[in-house]
């Protein structure tokens, strides 16, 4: 792991330049100095060719000069392009540097850092502003000095022509860098205000978005538009302005640029006429100040850039001046492993801003003890469990963790001591198993655990999971997957015998929760297209998607008697679905019975359009196409705004069989038929064992179901093999896949793997019911006292009553504290709480 | 554009169409404009339930709210010495709207007493249906008060004053 030396604030904007790319930058000035070259060389070509060949009438010559005239440019315009690939590397490689020192930063800085600060202004300060430096610091070394050079080989060039012509051309210039300067300062004041004011756009932004719930409860649109819009305004004065001096710049320079031109026309006009300059040299000259001009006018562009860069990089910077309270790990030992005595002796917390949260704490508590805090909110139990987790900063007093100074700590040391659980934790994108293994991975200071670090066994993670009560969820997601051919074929083998197992055992008792595929039968809660082809495509020609195209299938539909009907049904489910959910906003809930998908709306929309006034057969190709995928898809179990007539229904068993032959013998192998005894892939683990489908969405059913089911691969003894691949579920952004209590039942279980010495669970187990959270104080009644110290932030009253101690706390002050039943006898604040003021 | 009576040689207008008007006949619903009835309608779906099974128990937020298709159901109170049956709802009865509104734990428990179908809505669906048409709800609403001062005005009339306890208790309608 890299260690940060110096923070990323505190850098200079040049140092991320030469900290990485010294190799880079050397082959760089190579180039720039052979490109330099290339670019003189065809100025003196042109005189030769205009004095010696043209002059001269000499063909040879002409062609030599031309050939290297052209030799040079070429040359001159590979390397062009070298510089340029060099310059995007070396930009981009600090650019990198540069954001990846930023996030490690400012991810060591304090929570109340975090409390003023949106996460949309800190997205923007390293995606967007950041940026702007990285493409500065590309240009950084090049571009000056290919100019620079440039600009002295010409000039020196122009003078060995004529000194005098070159004193005119070049006598513009100084003013420039007087007056350049001047108008830059002016850009830089509103490029300033134009990143303070595009920071503060960022965190509204960010604010809206997180508070989107509210805003749309409260319908405050005008409210927070006019806050937006304000702010828009502003920047758009800004950027007015800003634009108008940095174009100013340009326009300044160009002007003179395009003075010189006419002074040497003036001179060497009369220089050439009077015959005191050969035509030639005129030409070379125009040529080679033509030439002046681009250098220049890139160097100018190079110092608007190093000046924006400049302002916006120390700008975004200077809001990051923050450091970290405590190191991040031990420079010259092992974490410590603390033993789990925690002792709080005057403890107070006071936030930047003077409010007062704990005053004069004090509690101590033995190894393996259990302490409950409890008291309103306000009262500061949180503040006091972040106090012992380090993530606040106690202002006064004393807080000693295994006899150890919590302050004096590095994170590295609380983290292999003290597990947390907060009130609403966060899940990260990833799947079950990543999140589980968080706590325990990011102990370890790694980036990545190696071979050689110890990982919990599949045993340890299915204990958690059960201990927390996230198994049977995880045992779902499990039996919801989908096996590959390739790599499960072993597992499905397996439970196609089990399969059979689960019919004899269970078959009858779940006859009407499931409905089993039978090939004499028409399957209700199957789409149409399952029906007919009754087996999954082996063929990718016969896929879902590709089905609609292909000539075989719809040949077979057209002589089976079957696309007519298909696609007056994909008619009639069209119009119907269009005409209940047309108007409604794009919520996949709504889809949920819905023969179409969200995104699909708009197209169907258009045909249930069209077939107002047309009928379906003079609808163009691709919207019958359209609708034959409808039709395809309906699936009389679910979508409810058409049902399924006799006549079809004897229609499709039929095709079904001639389309199992008409495979067979035309496309043999492209379909694999449902058998009992072959694992359908496209089905979930679930549906290949019950070997058809659930028909209800009634938890009590689909409970009956998983219990079967459950029994069943305990028997079979693959309880494990699919909790593991539950544990492979993509919880989704944030973990957006899992419920409220999911979420905190996987947070409480990543801390339980971790099995740290002391735990700190904050209000942990409000988003559960009572069963579970019943379950989850039991556990730690029996399994985790005497062993792990705990430190319980509770709301809830009726499960604190077997803690060793309880604390209740009002306006941050510890008032009352002791074992339960005492609290209680004595009639105090406790009894108060629990029983309510008499 | 309204194509449900639309007859076609393979399919009829079938369950939704089904659905939609018996829940035109609650007065839960009655309220509502016939586009937003629709989609009430079309998010609700049939389940069948076994004798003994429960429809929900005490304590329980399900959040669903039902229509009685077929059969019947036994609504019991758990008191301190035991289940005590309260009350039957059978085939045509409308149930727990009430629970559409807003989560609330049940104080009673539903059992079938037979093989019963309702026609079941959820709380997540409704509310999504009511977020799409913001100028229902208050219909709704309106039919929940006008039914919670019917019944009081029927139980005070009938029951209250001959039962002591009851007419002290009066007075949901002023909540």
């Amino acid at each position: 792991m890299a260690k940060e030396k110096v923070p990323a604030y505190k850098k200079s904007l040049f140092s991320w330049l030469f900290e990485a790319n010294r190799g880079l930058q050397i082959l760089l000035l190579v180039v720039v100095a052979v490109t330099v070259f290339a670019r003189l060389l065809p100025l003196e070509m042109q005189k030769k060719i205009v004095n010696h060949a043209i002059g001269m009438k000499n063909l040879q010559a002409l062609w030599v000069y031309c050939g290297i005239y052209l030799a040079a440019v070429l040359v001159a315009s590979g390397l062009k392009y070298v510089i340029n690939v060099l310059q995007v590397v070396i930009g981009q490689r600090a650019l990198n540097n540069m954001r990846k020192g930023l996030y490690h930063h400012l991810l060591t800085l304090p929570l109340s850092f975090y409390r003023r600060t949106q996460p949309g202004m800190v997205v923007s300060a390293i995606i967007t502003e950041l940026a702007t430096a990285g493409d500065f610091l590309g240009m950084a070394v090049a571009i000056p000095i290919t100019n620079i050079a440039t600009l002295v080989v010409f000039a020196v060039y122009l003078f060995t022509l004529n000194w005098m012509l070159a004193v005119v051309t070049l006598v513009a210039y100084p003013v420039v860098l007087v007056v350049v300067p001047r108008l830059q300062r002016a850009t830089n004041k509103w490029n300033k205000k134009r990143v303070d004011t595009t920071r503060q756009l960022s965190s509204l932004i960010g604010e809206s978005i997180s508070g989107i719930q509210e805003i749309q409860g409260n319908s405050s649109f005008a409210l927070e538009n006019r806050r937006f819009d304000k702010l828009a305004d502003r920047i758009l004065k800004i950027r007015i302005k800003w634009n108008l001096y940095r174009n100013g710049v340009k326009v300044l320079n160009n002007f003179i640029n395009n003075l010189s031109p006419f002074l040497i026309f003036i001179l060497g006009g009369y220089l050439s006429i009077t015959g005191r300059l050969d035509l030639g040299a005129l030409v070379a000259f125009l040529g080679a100040q033509e030439k002046l001009m681009d250098p220049w006018k890139e160097l100018m562009d190079f110092y608007q850039a190093h000046q924006e860069a400049h302002v916006t990089y120390y700008r975004t910077m200077e809001y990051f001046t923050a450091e970290a309270e405590h190191p991040i790990a031990p420079a010259d030992r092992k974490p410590y492993e603390l033993t789990g005595d925690i002792a709080v002796s005057n403890v107070g917390f006071t936030t930047d801003t003077g409010i007062i949260l704990l005053r004069d704490v004090s509690v101590t508590l033995k190894p393996g003890e259990h302490m409950a805090l409890v008291g309103f909110s306000g009262s500061g139990k949180s503040t006091l469990g972040m106090c012992v987790t380090q993530l606040y900063s106690y202002t006064s007093g004393r807080l000693s963790l295994g006899g150890r100074e919590v302050a004096e700590l590095t994170k590295q040391d609380i983290a292999n001591n003290i597990g947390l659980v907060s009130q609403s934790p966060f899940i990260f994108t990833g799947t079950i198993k990543e999140n589980l293994l968080y706590a325990y991975i990011a102990r370890m200071g790694k980036e990545e655990p190696g071979p050689e670090d110890p990982m919990p066994t599949l045993d340890d993670m299915i204990q958690v999971l059960q201990q927390t009560g996230i198994f049977v969820d995880v045992l779902r997601f499990g039996l919801n997957a989908i096996l590959s051919r390739s790599k499960d074929a072993d597992l499905a083998e397996k439970i196609v015998v089990a399969r059979e197992k689960f019919r004899k055992e269970y078959g009858e008792e779940l006859g009407d929760l499931v409905e089993f595929f039978r090939e004499d039968q028409y399957l209700l809660h199957s789409s149409v297209l399952e029906n007919l082809t009754f087996g999954t495509a082996e063929d990718s020609k016969f896929a879902e998607h590709a089905i609609v195209g292909n000539d075989f299938f719809l040949e077979f539909l057209e002589s089976g008697g079957l696309m007519a009907p298909l696609l007056s049904l994909g008619g009639l489910l069209c119009t119907r679905t269009v005409d209940i959910l047309g108007n409604l906003p794009p919520d996949a809930v709504f889809f949920e019975q819905a023969p179409f998908t969200v995104e699909e709306l708009e197209s169907y929309k258009a045909i249930a359009e069209k077939l107002k006034k047309d009928k379906v057969s003079e609808l163009p190709d691709t919207d019958r196409q359209a609708l034959l995928t409808l039709g395809l898809r309906f699936t009389p179990g679910r979508h409810k705004m058409v049902s399924l007539s006799e006549s079809f229904r004897s229609l499709v068993l039929t095709g079904r069989k001639h389309f199992m032959e008409a495979v067979s013998r035309e496309h043999p192998g492209a379909f694999s038929f449902y058998r009992m005894n072959e694992y359908i892939f496209s089905q979930t683990i679930l549906n290949n064992i019950l070997f058809g489908k659930v028909t209800t969405q009634r938890p009590e059913a689909t409970d009956k179901i998983n219990q079967s089911i459950i029994a069943l691969l305990v028997a079979e003894d693959y309880l494990e093999t699919i909790v593991e691949i539950g544990m492979e579920f993509n919880v989704g952004s944030t973990g957006d896949r899992l419920s409220g209590g999911q979420r905190q039942k996987l947070a409480i279980a990543r801390a339980f793997l971790k099995a740290p010495r002391v735990l700190v669970m904050d209000e942990a187990t409000s988003a559960l019911d009572n069963k579970s959270q019943t379950r989850i104080q039991k556990l730690l009644e029996t399994r985790f006292k005497g062993k792990t110290t705990l430190i319980s932030v509770v709301h809830r009253l009726d499960i604190i009553k077997n803690f060793d101690k309880v604390a209740v706390m009002k306006a941050g002050k510890i008032v009352e504290m002791g074992p339960y039943d005492e609290l209680i006898a004595k009639k105090g604040m406790l009894y108060e709480l629990v029983h309510g003021k008499k | 554009m309204n194509s449900y009576t639309e007859k076609n040689e393979h399919t009829h207008a079938g369950e939704f169409q089904e659905n939609f008007e018996l829940l035109r006949g609650v007065p839960f619903f009655s309220g509502l404009s016939l586009e937003c009835c629709k989609v009430v309608a079309y998010l609700a779906v049939r389940e069948t339930v076994k004798a003994g099974e429960n429809l929900f128990t005490t304590g329980e937020d399900d959040g669903r709210a039902y229509l009685f298709l077929s059969g019947s159901a036994e609504l019991l109170y758990e008191s301190d010495t035991g289940e005590v049956a309260v009350g039957t709802f059978k085939t045509g009865d409308f149930i727990a709207g009430m629970c559409l509104l807003s989560p609330m734990q049940r104080v009673f428990t539903l059992r079938a007493r037979e093989t019963s179908t309702l026609l079941v809505i959820s709380r997540e669906k409704f509310s999504k249906a009511m977020e799409s048409f913001p100028h229902e709800l208050p219909r709704v609403l309106k039919a929940v008060v006008k039914s919670i001062r019917d019944w009081e005005e029927l139980f005070a009339r009938e029951h209250a004053l001959s039962c002591p306890g009851c007419k002290m208790r009066l007075g949901v309608s002023l909540l």
